[in-house]
């Protein structure tokens, strides 16, 4: 039980860094990809990326809190790392 | 997003690099071998092809303990400590308390070897626990253990080295982070191509932010349990107990009861085990046993377990050794449950990572891996803003040494083990530190041979590959059995590290010569982009 809503929790946040990741400014303009045009919205989904953790503790899952919690920056890293493709789309 | 003055930065920046260059290479070792041994056990049970059984201390054991009891030297009969090691071995060690050369209470008594399928003697020492020779079945674990705890040093040094070590993380960590001037605006920024200096650096950066709060929490801990008993209780005794480390003691674990030796027989271990796992107790199989005073009026049990499923602590009850009387659960400091307590308790959760099974395991190891990663790329990083100099280039060499060697070395430690277990016993411990020496000795002479540049890095990486791809060739020669009654046996774990270090060595090979297909740089271009982003970003 406690994998499994840990694993669960974790793509959430994941789907959410993702988004994050796509939309950043930094990222786009260093590797020569054109602006991202909608609106961003970056505290709603850093937000987002950490409701998984907030259900979690809510629930009592204190086990899959504290293993979401831990899994959380090696997500970030994860996610952040590849270099984005030539192919990224505004 | 921290603003300083320039000079101010460029302060940081010397704590933070100059902490690594001198101290770095050794806290890469602690926090790789710290990674490890999160699979400790599963490398235990590995090592000797699987453990022989499961659920040894539930067995009909009493009377093995009584027979075993006769056997013990009087004054040994004051406590008894029961487990079982990864191998599946059951280990008795009866003993008492006495003052060693050092004039320091320790640990005296016999230890017992024994089978677990028929509680025969394996094997038999007698003296203090320190000085007795290290189990076989579960030496390889030890080991590496041991290299993670206290870098084989003698105690208290080993400790306080790592301790130290662990207080050095705490330093990087909070001075990266504090000299790091667009923390979040970083924190999705891919490596950038552009300059190899330039991707170093990013490297580093995205890699150390985002383990930055993970760097933190597990140097704190380490460094806890490196002070804790060796530093911060003598020290509480001196300050607060006029030098009492007695009642020191007894203010953090709890007043033990009065003793009254009236001889009463032992309720035996049995009646304990099966007690203990219902579900209004524990509810599940102890790991550890503990007997204070058996025989006595006043003989209490501890029985120690894991988490169980969704918890984070595991317990420990207590029960009258003399009328089997449940006396409740003990918290881990003081007599009572308190907040405390459970700190303690999640010191151990957040350094260990051991409470959700295999989930929790591979978290934790990927987690010590990231930091590794940091610890590599910010020396690498130092080194190439240098490499015009000698002695920086010796440091790069190093520093490529260290990191693949620490892996290439386990592993050679984990082949003379190997080697030995099943087929010259007697050799075991003598194999596995030489295993250990010779790979580090190849790792060495590798890395000074080859040439400078990035062949190195690649050629040891090659190395470390081959020698994870032949762990589990070596354990299916020299083991008996195959995949197929280990699954029969409940023995997964051994088919499951057989094939994990399969894919490993083979990835870590294919990433080897991949980069060896590409294009080395040469020592100019490296120099000229050394200027480059010495100018634009130093």
């Amino acid at each position: 039980m406690a994998e499994f809503s840990t694993l669960l929790a974790l793509a959430a946040t994941m789907a959410a860094f993702a988004w994050i990741r796509h939309t950043d400014p930094k990222n786009r303009h260093a590797h020569k990809a054109s602006p991202y045009q909608g609106k961003r919205n970056t505290t709603l989904w850093w937000l987002l990326s950490m409701v998984p953790g907030g259900v979690l503790l809510l629930l009592q899952q204190n086990a899959a809190f504290v293993m979401w919690f831990a899994a959380f920056p090696l997500l970030g890293w994860l996610v952040a790392l590849p270099k984005p493709s030539k192919a990224i789309k505004p | 997003m921290i603003r300083m003055p320039k000079a101010e930065t460029a302060r940081m920046l010397d704590i933070h690099g100059w902490s690594a260059v001198l101290f770095g290479l050794a806290l890469y070792v602690v926090v790789l071998t710290g990674a490890v041994v999160v699979f400790a056990h599963e490398i235990g049970a590995w090592s000797v092809s699987g453990h022989k059984m499961d659920g040894a201390l539930a067995g009909k054991i009493d009377q093995s303990m009584a027979t075993l009891t006769e056997q013990v030297p009087e004054e040994y009969r004051h406590d008894v400590s029961l487990y079982q090691n990864s191998a599946g071995y059951l280990i008795a060690f009866f003993h008492t308390h006495e003052k060693n050369d050092s004039g320091m209470l320790a640990d005296i008594g016999t230890r017992f070897v024994l089978d677990p399928e028929d509680f025969s003697i394996v094997s038999r020492h007698d003296g203090f626990a320190d000085d007795m020779p290290d189990i076989t079945s579960s030496f390889l674990e030890d080991f590496f253990v041991d290299l993670h705890v206290r870098l084989h040093a003698p105690n208290p040094i080993g400790l306080y080295l790592t301790g130290l070590l662990g207080l050095l993380l705490l330093v990087s960590a909070i001075s990266g982070f504090i000299m790091h001037r667009n923390l979040i605006r970083d924190l999705f920024l891919s490596p950038r191509g552009a300059n190899r200096l330039i991707k170093k650096r990013d490297k580093h950066t995205l890699a150390g932010t985002w383990s930055i709060l993970f760097s933190i929490i597990v140097a704190f801990t380490g460094a806890f349990f490196s002070f804790a008993t060796t530093l911060g209780l003598p020290v509480i005794a001196i300050t607060a107990f006029e030098g009492d480390q007695q009642a020191a003691i007894e203010a953090v674990l709890g007043i033990q009861d009065a003793e009254d030796p009236t001889p009463s027989p032992f309720v035996g271990v049995e009646a304990i085990v099966s007690r203990v796992q219902q579900t209004d107790a524990a509810g599940s199989l102890p790991t550890f046993i503990s007997i204070e005073h058996p025989g006595r009026v006043d003989a209490r049990v501890t029985t120690f377990h894991e988490p169980a499923n969704g918890q984070l602590f595991g317990g420990s009850h207590l029960f009258n050794g003399a009328t089997g009387e449940y006396l409740g659960k003990k918290p881990a400091l003081g007599q009572q449950p308190s907040f405390g307590s459970d700190l303690i308790s999640l010191v151990g959760v957040f350094h260990f990572g051991l409470f959700a099974g295999m989930l929790s395991k591979i978290i934790w190891l990927s987690l010590g891996l990231a930091t590794c990663y940091v610890t590599y790329t910010g020396l690498k990083l130092w080194v190439a803003r240098r490499e015009q100099q000698a002695r920086w280039r010796l440091m790069g060499r190093l520093t490529d040494i260290t990191a693949y060697g620490t892996v290439i070395a386990m592993n050679g430690a984990a082949i003379g083990f190997l080697a030995t277990y099943h087929r010259q016993p007697d050799v075991v411990i003598d194999w596995t530190i030489n295993g250990f020496f010779a790979a580090a000795l190849v790792s060495i002479l590798v890395g000074f041979i080859r040439p400078a540049g990035a062949a190195t890095s690649q050629i040891l990486q090659a190395l470390m590959g081959l020698s994870l791809l032949v762990l589990p060739i070596a354990r299916l020669i020299t083991a008996d059995g195959d995949w197929s009654v280990y699954r029969l046996e409940d023995n997964a774990v051994v088919i499951g590290m057989d094939i994990s270090l399969l894919v490993l060595g083979a990835l870590f090979v294919w990433l080897a010569l991949k980069a060896t297909s590409l294009k080395p740089i040469t020592s100019m271009q490296a120099a000229t982009e050394t200027t480059k982003g010495a100018t634009t970003h130093g």
